[in-house]
């Protein structure tokens, strides 16, 4: 049931690092230089305490904020304003979206799932259309079953993700339409979640096409004729550098 | 006589009530499958939309005739496949003759001569030109 928990509940909150340190906080704090909080909130989820909504802000209101409450998280660089988590993957859709069809065993897009994409490995693997969590630790899914949270989570894990922050990596997210399939989701750089159906573009809207600011929230059912994502499986962190090993290394 | 005139207004309300639940979906959670399309533009559309992991199309023609086969993903993550086999008339025209709903895996095809073949790693559906004919039809 856990695993099951909406992200800002319970343990998974506390797993997330969600508690931003209130005012009161930081005025205790206060030898404790700027960027040294940044890179203590790069390593704890830094998506609750910074809204993707005000990721691109000006500068000047950049200060502002950051003199307001100690949740923002900006690392200034002048004449710029750069999300805090840096190990973020870049949102970049042109480098997937290369056309092709699935299993093709040549295209980026008709060879990478949003499995392989929320890990930012890049297809064809081991010549085909793939991964599937589990494939790379040996513990393939096999049946329906396996179509579960908990199923999902445990291979996917044992493939190398982490279920707790880590430093330099990036949280991914997924949901279960439970014995039918799961899907994936990656946050960029820019706050935002995007995803790749399949072997379908690289995109981050939900199912209504609004941007994804939070995949518990968003519309997860692309009924009637597609799946709905509805279980929300939880946040894993994909550690730096990560690669399946071979011979499922991408291309 | 009071027993008569009861029954028949029951009859005509079952008539009514089997009227009604022939147009109501029987089962919304399977895919529709249209069964004819006017082109592969119409194909396209509708696949696109059918199919949340993508589609690929496949043409064989054999004499006079030809089929367009059309191996749809479903899922996102899991890999699945389904098939819709249409023929082409000689209008352009597209009619749908075969349909296999969702199987775990990735299907391919190829026009084994004699036959369309699907495949599962091993065949599992072998379609003899033979066994199509509406091209002949207009």
């Amino acid at each position: 049931m856990a695993a099951l928990q909406h992200p800002r509940s319970g343990p998974e909150k506390r797993l997330n690092g969600l508690r931003a340190p209130s005012r009161r906080t930081a005025r205790h704090r206060p030898s404790r230089p700027a960027n040294r909080r940044a890179g203590r909130k790069l390593t704890s989820g830094f998506f609750r305490s910074a809204p993707p909504t005000r990721t691109w802000q000006l500068p000047s209101q950049v200060t502002n904020t950051h003199q307001e409450s100690t949740t923002y998280v900006f690392v200034f660089v002048p004449g710029c304003a750069v999300a805090p988590n840096s190990a973020n993957p870049k949102y970049d859709p042109t480098s997937w979206n290369d056309g092709g069809s699935r299993n093709d065993g040549v295209t980026i897009q008709g060879n990478s799932n949003c499995y392989a994409y929320a890990t930012n490995q890049k297809g064809p693997f081991n010549g085909g259309f793939g991964m599937q969590p589990g494939d790379a630790s040996g513990n393939p899914i096999t049946s329906a079953d396996d179509i579960s949270v908990d199923g999902i989570r445990s291979r996917a894990i044992a493939d190398g993700l982490s279920p707790t922050p880590v430093d330099g990596g990036y949280p991914v997210v997924f949901v279960v339409d439970p014995g039918v399939d799961y899907h994936w989701y990656r946050q960029d750089d820019n706050g935002l979640w995007s995803s790749k159906p399949g072997s379908t573009p690289v995109n981050n809207v939900d199912a209504s096409g609004n941007l994804i600011t939070d995949p518990a929230t968003a519309n997860r059912n692309y009924g009637p004729n597609g799946p709905n994502y509805s279980q929300y499986g939880g946040t894993l962190w994909v550690p730096p550098n990560f690669k399946f090993p071979p011979p499922y290394g991408g291309g | 006589m009071g027993s008569t005139k009861l029954q028949i207004p029951a009859a005509v309300w079952w008539w009514l009530a089997i009227l009604l639940l022939s147009v109501l979906p029987m089962n919304a959670s399977e895919m529709s499958f249209p069964t004819e399309f006017p082109d592969t533009a119409a194909i396209d559309k509708w696949a696109g939309s059918s199919f949340l992991g993508g589609f690929e199309k496949h043409t064989f023609t054999h004499g006079d005739k030809s089929v367009l086969a059309v191996i749809g993903m479903p899922t996102s993550g899991v890999a699945t496949s389904e098939i819709a086999l249409l023929e082409r008339r000689k209008n352009g025209a597209y009619t749908l003759i075969l349909v296999r709903q969702k199987m775990f895996g990735i299907v391919t095809v190829k026009d084994a001569d004699d036959a369309i073949v699907f495949s599962l790693r091993t065949p599992i559906l072998v379609i003899p030109w033979a066994g199509v004919a509406v091209s002949m039809q207009k």
